[in-house]
């Protein structure tokens, strides 16, 4: 038994060993972005494998003489440049050759030569936050595509986050640079590391305000919970307590979470903001009495802790690799974004709700009728509650 | 019906007396993340250094006068191996090679044929040179390091006997000294071939083995009716790491991009990268102990004397340290994974970078572990 075994796996192994062991047929094409003051430099480092290595040969060596000459070399890295397009703030920004190296005509034939060009191109005066685009289209037919940010040299550079193409042919990055060029030494560049200026503060609290924003808009579950709120609370006062409650538990346990300091496993957080749901809704319905005063109140702070947990999560997902200093003003951003988002449902359900009531003249019919809402509309939202609960639960078991 | 209904409010009090308390203590006691202990570097005993430098002399003692002049260079400290390789203005001179430069020294991915190694190939030497060569290996290494080494070598050798166009295989693999092996000025022993870069520079009672390039092809070989399948534990220890991940970190860990090759491979010394995937910090202590394992898998290939404080150092800058994977989550018993995964901290770079060239990519590995602060020892070579 054993040996047969030994058999099939000297068979497999036959057939697994490749005949070569390097790059054969890709062009590796490895772009290291290098974020300065006011200019960025790209690093391409090209190398073909030994199959395509013929191919790129003849786009480089054009007239075939096994010289790669001056003239081929920068005929080489326009048409490079052609293939590259990089856009800084929606802006297409043109790349300026710095440097090239070719290695020789033999070692690129062989598949062991390595193309490196350096492209520089400006960033816009005026603004701290930018967007970049690069993207890479060059023999995209072979090529593997490899892209990176350098950690910024600069103190005042500051990397806020990296995304990309599944094939890393586009990429995104978001950087911050702290005012223009400054030609003084490193000590003012650390300061403004260490205290981020009201000038700098703003765009990020602004971005992520509206990622915050965003955050709420898309998430079902936490209208939901705010949904059911609004149909217990029978006052604006006591509706306004209870988001206060709600929104002081998910500002602590958002903090906590963003700065690392409590974490809970998504497969915990997600039911139970699902059960929130179905339970803060129910309590309408069987004990009305409950939906509103302390109780409502305790509720509202003691899920509003796992809600926060959810924000977190979402803003985690952005905050990657963001500066320590940066992360409160990101915080600080997300939260008030969220806060706008609640209030934007919350604000016209309640007005809505108002609306409806007053549709009644007779006080008692509308009684009547604003139970009647608030049981169906609960009933509604308990049950979305539940069905979320269940998916939440089937999927992390 | 009014009797029900207050049975129910008084369950329902109950319930939220119960939940307010063991929910609150729920969120808060769930995944505080420990602190790492602050640590200083302690250099290994002179002892142990003379131990390297008594079976390097004694391995130079074996060979010729032609022979030493081939496999001994100068060590000549510098901050970064590609401080020349690139020019900066107009049209630079032909460069750009596939391997990395650092003074005479010279190592790649690639096979020796396209990329010479300096120093002697074990091929060359007679019975007594070779074992002296391989004893010097054994005694700068760990037990499980040198086991590592010879398993590297054994699947190169396996590859040869498949028959390759380019050389391969134990004979090619090639050792040099560079510097004076010595307690006292800074020197290195760099051996190498194919699939394997190993740079350990003494320096001031210290051993650092970065950069060092590892790999393997054929990942799983046989010799002598045994399977070996190289480079395993840093395959499984990684994977154990990821199933020891929930869905949130899961989903900070996974990249969503696909990694073709090593990023900081031969050529990238210097280079510092924006680190990516979850970081150490957000890690149980038994996730983070499961991290360390991984990177020990690199750390530990050196002796234990330079190890240990190397791990410490390691360990200290352990809650900056990135863990990011590619690629599928599973792999198939007995086999190497296809998934691609970096370890980024202070102080440490890793990539495991499976090549799907002409093949299996389970079959085939390269492996990169730096030190960006350190390579080549120069923090302690360059004042």
């Amino acid at each position: 038994m054993r040996a047969r075994l030994f058999v099939v796996a000297f068979a497999l192994l036959l057939l697994a060993t490749p005949v070569s062991a390097h790059r054969l047929d890709e062009y590796l094409q490895a772009t290291t972005i290098d974020v300065e003051k006011d200019h960025v430099a790209l690093e391409l480092r090209l190398t073909p494998g030994v199959d395509v290595a013929k191919r790129v040969l003849a786009g480089v060596d054009a007239n075939g003489d096994g010289i790669i000459s001056d003239a081929e070399q920068q005929a080489y890295a326009a048409r490079v440049r052609r293939n590259l397009s990089l856009a800084i703030d929606g802006h297409t920004a043109p790349l300026r050759l710095v440097s090239s190296s070719f290695p020789s005509e033999e070692a690129m034939r062989n598949g062991v030569g390595e193309i490196a060009f350096v492209f520089e191109a400006n960033t816009p005066a005026g603004g701290t936050m930018h967007k970049l685009t690069f993207e890479n289209r060059h023999e995209s037919a072979v090529a593997v595509y490899l892209v990176n940010a350098l950690l910024p040299r600069d103190p005042g550079v500051r990397i806020l986050g990296q995304d990309r193409t599944y094939n890393q042919s586009v990429y995104h990055l978001g950087f911050a640079s702290a005012g223009s060029a400054s030609p003084s030494g490193a000590d003012e560049a650390s300061s403004v590391q260490q205290q981020p200026n009201l000038q700098d503060a703003w765009p990020i609290v602004e971005t992520f305000f509206w990622h915050g924003v965003r955050h709420i808009l898309t998430g079902y579950d936490h209208l939901l919970f705010v949904s059911a709120l609004v149909l217990g609370a029978s006052t604006l006062w006591d509706l306004v307590k209870v988001v206060t409650a709600f929104t002081v538990a998910h500002s602590i346990t958002l903090t906590l979470a963003a700065l690392n300091l409590v974490y809970l496993p998504e497969a915990v957080v997600e039911p139970l903001i699902a059960a929130s749901i179905a339970f803060v809704a129910a309590q309408n319905i069987f004990i009305p009495d409950y939906s509103r005063g302390w109780i409502r109140l305790i509720v509202a702070f003691l899920f509003g802790l796992f809600h926060g947990l959810g924000f977190a999560d979402g803003l985690l997902d952005l905050m990657h690799q963001m500066p320590r200093e940066m992360i409160l003003l990101a915080i600080l951003g997300f939260s008030i974004g969220i806060e706008a988002g609640n209030q934007l449902v919350l604000l016209s359900l309640a007005g809505l709700l108002k609306a409806a009531r007053h549709l009644q003249r007779d006080a008692a019919r509308r009684t009547h009728l604003s139970t009647g809402l608030q049981r169906v509309g609960s009933a509604a939202v308990s049950a979305a509650g539940m069905y979320y609960f269940c998916v939440a639960l089937a999927a992390s078991s | 019906m009014r009797h029900a209904r207050k049975a129910g409010r008084r369950a329902m009090k109950k319930l939220l007396l119960v939940l307010a308390p063991a929910l609150t203590a729920g969120a808060f006691s769930c995944g505080l993340g420990g602190t790492a202990p602050v640590a200083t570097t302690v250099a290994a005993s002179d002892a142990e250094t003379q131990a390297v430098v008594g079976a390097a002399t004694a391995f130079l003692n074996t060979l010729g006068t032609d022979q030493r002049a081939k496999v001994l260079f100068p060590f000549t400290p510098q901050k970064t191996a590609r401080a020349a390789t690139f020019a900066r203005t107009g049209m630079g001179p032909a460069g750009g090679f596939v391997g990395e430069k650092y003074g005479d020294a010279v190592w790649s991915n690639y096979p020796v044929s396209d990329v010479p190694r300096p120093g002697l190939q074990l091929g060359s030497l007679t019975a007594p040179q070779r074992a002296a060569a391989l004893h010097l290996l054994q005694v700068l290494l760990s037990p499980r390091g040198y086991q590592k080494v010879l398993d590297i070598m054994g699947s190169d050798q396996a590859l040869k006997e498949a028959g390759q166009p380019f050389a391969s295989g134990r004979d090619v693999y090639t050792i040099g000294i560079f510097g004076t092996p010595s307690a006292g000025a800074p020197w290195m022993v760099e051996f190498g071939g194919h699939h394997l870069g190993l740079n350990v520079v003494i320096a001031v009672g210290h051993g650092v083995m970065t950069p060092t390039l590892t790999g393997a092809q054929p990942s799983v070989y046989t010799e002598n009716g045994t399977t070996v399948r190289v480079l395993a534990g840093e395959n499984d220890k990684a994977f154990a790491l990821l199933d020891a991940l929930d869905d949130a970190q899961r989903k900070q860990a996974i990249l969503n991009y696909e990694v073709g090759d090593l990023v900081l491979g031969p050529g990238h010394d210097g280079e510092a990268i924006v680190p990516e995937g979850l970081k150490a910090s957000a890690m149980t202590l038994r996730q983070r102990a499961l991290l360390l394992d991984v990177i020990s898998e690199w750390a530990g290939i050196v002796k234990d004397a330079y190890a240990k404080p190397r791990m410490e150092e390691i360990r200290t800058g352990l809650d900056d340290t990135y863990f990011a994977w590619s690629g599928p989550t599973t792999h198939a018993p007995g086999r190497n994974g296809s998934s691609y995964y970096r370890i980024q901290g202070p102080k440490l770079v890793i990539e495991f970078s499976p090549q799907g060239v002409g093949g299996d990519s389970t079959m085939h590995v390269h492996t990169i572990y730096r030190d960006p602060t350190n390579d080549y020892g120069h923090a302690l070579t360059i004042p």
